[in-house]
């Protein structure tokens, strides 16, 4: 299978100033990610996941070791187009609109003109950005903004994506917008590598993730390596209580373990989605 | 949707332009007002256009100003840890990351909108209709302290002149004021006044301009006829006047150029001390060095207006080659600003 990312041995340490140590962001990380994979970097804050997608964008040069995206050295001009970079926070040049904010993105990466504008119009239109018209990017919500730098970042239709917390700021429909595109591009074959504090949104698309922690990597593998798919769990509705112990003891008889007897609530999403769908879908932003 | 601009260089020339048009537009109504109201006093038949260079320098400072700040504020990377310049490090190649786009498009808008200020002002504000090109004679400097004697004055190849501008300083005289008249011969001919009491001086940096029929003239020599105010004559203090052959919007239009190099050389340096600084650093440093060239007498910008308003060819001015510097200092620090950039190379 074709390597899409690779790092070897990989290290970053910022200098400190003065009196003070170093800051060793990334420590001797090795990684292949095959063309193809949706891979999640997970890890706590100051884990190394920012800086791990900054090196491979080229825009953090190593210490030591080495990086390639599609073969190429991160900083290679060719990775303009084919690999592209979702930074966390907000958008720069903030008084551009909207359209004229991709159409930037699109010659920046090298897009016909023509080409370039088809591509954002279908964005913008995906991402339900059409309304924004030409108000300025820097008046737009956070969750706004994510939308429009995803379809930055898709614009070019890129083989690889580097994305920093794409769905952090987005309400639960806009994550759910998000999830199905990254779904969709992976199915097309787009590498995507993502940090993301949202696990469950993880679990969802990642094929497998990487676990880091203060920059060296602690767990790899897919989610079924990781988390285990022995067990079979059993949830049911409409049983009162004495029912329930019944199927507990049933459970214990056939050689079954039962961990627990809950009550479960619904999901928080549903019933976000129920809420809004009874009162018309809200304002995006 | 395809004439949106693309270019870091389209899209900082648009913001610069419709951020400083009203601000180009209201400080040269103010200055126009201001030259009303705050009119030195001269004599009635006193012709000083030149007195009014600080009202037509308020418009062009105010411009490049909001013009380098507007860039600098724009571009994120102009400036440490702004949000956002992930995108541009990334999206915009080169050493700069689109910073010499950005400073060439504020220099292209602030001449844009400095250039129609300066051929509506100077007129309204008492320029010359014609310019002239104006020819310093040598030595630079020499005294004329008591009566009878003389001063001479030389330039290596005859000049074409019309009129000549003397502009002495005086010290105090050693008895009761007494103006000194002078006497002017021109490559050896006495020049014929129409009002001989014209020539007399007893203020120092007082103007006298002599009309001389048109011709070339290699050699002045000036001698004190009468009076006891000692004369002393810095260098450019005698000067010949050409023809008035040049137009005067195209002398504004170089003035305006000449404007342009100090928010060059402000944004180059903004660009260095941005690889690490913030942008109100940034800011700060921009805002002092545009302050120091248009009032300061640092540089060539507030001479070019002077010279402008005095109806001077700015071509033979000299004005250009005392640019270079400038030019060269900017220059210096956008290659520091490049080799010192914390970005990597793509």
């Amino acid at each position: 299978m074709v390597t899409a990312i690779s790092a070897q041995r990989l290290a970053v340490t910022f200098p400190g100033r003065g009196r003070k140590r170093g800051l060793e962001a990334l420590a001797e990380l090795d990684l292949e990610i095959p063309a193809g994979r949706v891979v999640g970097v997970l890890g706590p804050n100051g884990s190394g996941k920012t800086t791990l997608l900054r090196v491979l964008a080229g825009l953090q040069p190593p210490t030591s070791g080495t990086a390639t995206v599609l073969g190429l050295p991160p900083t290679a001009r060719p990775l303009r187009r084919r690999a592209a970079y979702q930074p966390e926070g907000p958008l720069p040049i903030g008084v551009l609109s909207a359209p004229e904010f991709l159409a930037w993105v699109g010659a920046s990466i090298g897009l016909d003109n023509r080409d370039s504008d088809e591509r954002a119009a279908r964005w913008l239109e995906r991402l339900d950005l059409r309304h924004a018209g030409k108000r300025w990017v820097r008046t737009f919500s956070t969750g706004m903004q994510k939308r429009l730098a995803l379809a930055a970042v898709l614009i070019g239709d890129p083989e690889v994506l580097l994305l920093d917390e794409p769905t952090s700021g987005l309400d639960p429909f806009g994550s759910a917008e998000v999830i199905q595109i990254l779904r969709e591009r992976a199915a097309a074959g787009t590498t995507v590598l993502m940090a993301s504090h949202h696990l469950s949104e993880v679990e969802e698309i990642c094929d497998e993730v990487v676990v880091l922690h203060g920059g060296r990597l602690c767990a790899r593998g897919s989610l079924d390596e990781l988390l285990g798919t022995d067990a079979c769990s059993l949830v049911v509705k409409g049983l009162d209580a004495a029912a329930m112990h019944a199927l507990a003891d049933l459970a214990k008889s056939r050689g079954g373990e039962v961990l627990g007897v809950e009550r479960r609530r619904s999901h928080l999403f549903a019933l976000f989605r129920r809420l809004a769908g009874s009162a018309g879908e809200p304002h995006r932003g | 949707m395809t004439r949106v601009p693309r270019s870091p260089f389209a899209l900082a020339l648009r913001r610069c332009l419709s951020a400083a048009f009203v601000p180009a537009l209201a400080s040269g109504l103010a200055g126009i007002a201001a030259s009303r109201w705050f009119a030195p006093p001269v004599a009635a038949d006193a012709v000083a256009p030149a007195a009014n260079t600080p009202w037509l320098q308020l418009p062009l400072f105010v411009t490049a100003v909001v013009c380098a700040f507007v860039a600098a504020a724009f571009w994120p990377v102009f400036a440490a840890r702004r949000p956002g310049d992930a995108w541009i490090v990334r999206l915009q190649p080169g050493p700069l990351a689109g910073r010499g786009a950005v400073v060439g498009a504020a220099l292209v808008a602030q001449f844009m909108l400095t250039a129609p200020v300066l051929l509506v002002l100077t007129p309204i504000l008492g320029g010359p209709a014609a310019a002239a090109a104006q020819v310093a004679f040598e030595p630079g400097s020499d005294a004329l302290l008591t009566e009878g004697a003389a001063v001479r004055f030389t330039v290596a190849t005859p000049v074409p002149a019309v009129e000549l501008h003397v502009r002495p300083l005086a010290g105090p005289p050693s008895g009761s004021l007494h103006a000194t008249t002078l006497r002017v011969f021109a490559d050896g001919d006495d020049v014929p006044l129409a009002d001989p009491a014209t020539l007399a001086v007893d203020q120092s940096g007082q103007l006298l301009r002599i009309a001389v029929a048109s011709r070339p003239i290699g050699a002045i020599r000036i001698e004190a006829a009468a009076g006891n105010v000692p004369l002393f004559f810095p260098r450019g203090s005698v000067v010949a006047v050409g023809p008035p052959v040049h137009w005067t919007c195209t002398n504004a239009i170089l003035a305006a150029v000449v404007w342009c190099v100090p928010t060059f050389v402000a944004l180059a340096f903004a660009c260095l001390c941005g690889v690490s600084a913030a942008l109100p650093t940034v800011l700060g440093v921009t805002g002092v060095l545009l302050f120091v060239q248009s009032f300061g007498g640092v540089g060539p910008a507030g001479d070019a207006l002077r010279e402008l308003m005095r109806g001077r060819w700015l071509l033979t001015a000299g004005l250009f080659p005392s640019t270079l510097p400038f030019l060269a200092a900017g220059s210096t620090a956008m290659i520091l600003a490049m080799s010192t950039s914390r970005f990597p190379r793509r």
